[in-house]
């Protein structure tokens, strides 16, 4: 089994001021196969926030929201109520007293997205999380801290765009 | 659900479900289903992701302290569930800036010290000197510029200042004392010719080093006290004994017409004109129940000058330029993220380069 690409909505909307805006269709593309293959996932709450914070106006803001708006249908990445709680209960006995996203307004995906690995985790799938993520501030856990923390593997959002596009050039 | 003082009847009504329901959830024998979260969560003005934590976290020391103040004898202290959340919100921002101030050496903010027995008449000239406020400059503009400046003049100094639109039209404000980052909170609900004597009130709140959730009754004597201050300091003792002196051409005001115009003259509502005449001995007796009772009920809000009202720009006036500032030099500098600040003022990137622009622009906003 192929290991499983795990993706927040900072890591999403921090790929286009990562890359050069040349190489954005094929990452975009490489994406594309891994969603098609089971092997990119986020939960709806990814979707939802990126849908908020990007900038419909501006281009690689607008291809992030048309594809994951189109991929989202096909994508069961739904985290179940038990693995949320799961999730804000390792919070809490790991010094996050307050949850991982007390500061959300509305729904926040950072306690969906740990909700997943622990899913991840439970049913020993091996998966990676893609993320730059390690700065501890008010309100918003790090997603790359909490990934090591909870011993699971972590890779870089370059890296990622890497491989997305490499994946894309063997397709072709 | 108790911090909110909500009963599991009345969330039970305003979800449409049995009551026996609501209990089943509190005692983890069955969950609500996504749809009844989301409303749950909009009800009691939570992150949905509140809901899975596996305890309820501390209260934070202030709304623990508000809460406290609520357990008095007047129900309309208790702050409601939306409030509530305004406060936590004004902490949130609080935290945020004191975390930034950490990360970038801010120094502390050096407000005049003052204490309950100092006269709130020198206490006022004190800030007004603090601040750089004139009263003639008070008196030149429009009415419904004063509170607007007076901000702006408190947020030069450092001071965060947020606006909420409490659900409690009693609560005039709030204040969070802090070294590095001390914030005001006023109530826009509040009348806009109003909201200057809250700044105010507020900043002497601070001066004493203490916390406050302060309403239309000042029912004790610190409440009395900053009342006074704030008085002294948008109607000075002598500009006011000359006006209605020169100008009213009475020894005693007694008319609420004299009232008006006073009050249009130092760009305060005629409530405060009257409890200020009455402070300093000038008020036939009645005189501020006369006013109280003509005074308009409903606020009037204040102007928009023809701008349009953007989301951007309700979250500038909501956290002021101060914290918008911080945040946005604290990006520039590397402290936070884009991302951060997105998250931080709950905008788009789009609504960002305009919560730029705003913060950028001297402009009332």
């Amino acid at each position: 089994m192929p290991t499983v690409f795990v993706i927040d909505d900072r890591s999403l909307l921090a790929i286009g001021s990562l890359i050069d805006v040349t190489n954005h269709i094929d990452v975009f593309s490489g994406m594309n196969q891994l969603c098609e293959s089971g092997e990119l996932m986020f939960p709806p709450e990814v979707v939802k926030a990126v849908r908020q914070r990007g900038d419909a106006s501006q281009p690689i803001d607008r291809q992030l929201i048309i594809w994951i708006e189109a991929v989202q249908g096909r994508m069961d990445c739904d985290v179940a109520f038990g693995h949320k709680r799961a999730a804000q209960l390792w919070a809490q006995n790991n010094g996050y007293e307050e949850g991982l996203d007390p500061f959300a307004a509305g729904d926040s995906c950072i306690v969906a997205v740990v909700g997943l690995m622990l899913d991840l985790v439970e049913r020993h799938t091996d998966f990676v999380v893609v993320t730059d993520d390690f700065t501890e501030r008010p309100g918003r856990a790090a997603l790359g801290s909490i990934t090591e923390r909870l011993g699971c593997r972590v890779q870089n959002i370059r890296t990622f765009a890497d491989e997305c596009m490499r994946l894309c050039s063997s397709a072709a | 659900m108790a911090e909110a003082s909500v009963a599991a009847r009345d969330l039970a009504t305003h979800l449409n479900v049995p009551e026996t329901t609501v209990r089943s959830w509190i005692d983890e024998r069955a969950m609500p289903t996504k749809g009844q979260l989301d409303k749950l969560a909009r009800f009691l003005a939570r992150p949905s992701s509140f809901f899975f934590l596996a305890r309820p976290p501390a209260s934070r020391s202030s709304t623990a302290l508000f809460r406290r103040a609520t357990g008095s004898n007047k129900d309309w202290q208790v702050p409601s569930g939306p409030d509530l959340a305004a406060i936590r919100s004004a902490q949130n921002a609080q935290e945020v800036s004191r975390w930034v101030a950490d990360k970038t050496s801010r120094s502390a903010i050096e407000l005049p010290p003052a204490t309950p027995t100092d006269t709130p008449d020198d206490v006022a000239r004190k800030l007004r000197a603090w601040l750089g406020w004139q009263t003639a400059e008070q008196i030149e503009l429009r009415d419904d510029q004063v509170a607007p400046t007076l901000r702006a003049h408190i947020e030069e100094r450092g001071i965060l200042t947020a606006n909420f639109t409490l659900a409690d039209e009693h609560c005039r404000g709030f204040c969070l004392p802090d070294p590095v980052s001390p914030l005001i909170a006023i109530n826009t609900r509040d009348d806009v010719r109003a909201r200057a004597l809250s700044y105010v009130h507020e900043l002497a709140h601070l001066c004493l080093g203490v916390e406050s959730l302060c309403t239309a009754e000042a029912d004790s004597g610190t409440e009395r006290w900053c009342e006074r201050v704030a008085g002294c300091f948008l109607l000075p003792d002598a500009e006011l004994r000359t006006f209605v002196a020169d100008v009213l051409a009475v020894t005693t005001v007694r008319d609420i017409e004299d009232v008006k115009r006073l009050a249009n003259h130092f760009n305060v509502s005629n409530r405060a004109a009257a409890v200020r005449l009455g402070q300093v001995g000038l008020a036939a007796s009645r005189l501020y129940h006369t006013v109280n009772s003509q005074s308009a009920t409903k606020s009037r809000a204040s102007g928009r000058n023809g701008v349009a009202q953007t989301r951007a720009r309700r979250r500038v006036q909501r956290y002021g330029r101060t914290y918008v500032t911080q945040l946005l030099s604290a990006e520039e500098s590397g402290v936070l993220s884009d991302l951060d600040v997105l998250e931080y003022l709950n905008v788009s990137r789009r609504e960002l380069a305009e919560v730029r622009a705003i913060a950028s622009d001297k402009a009332d906003l």
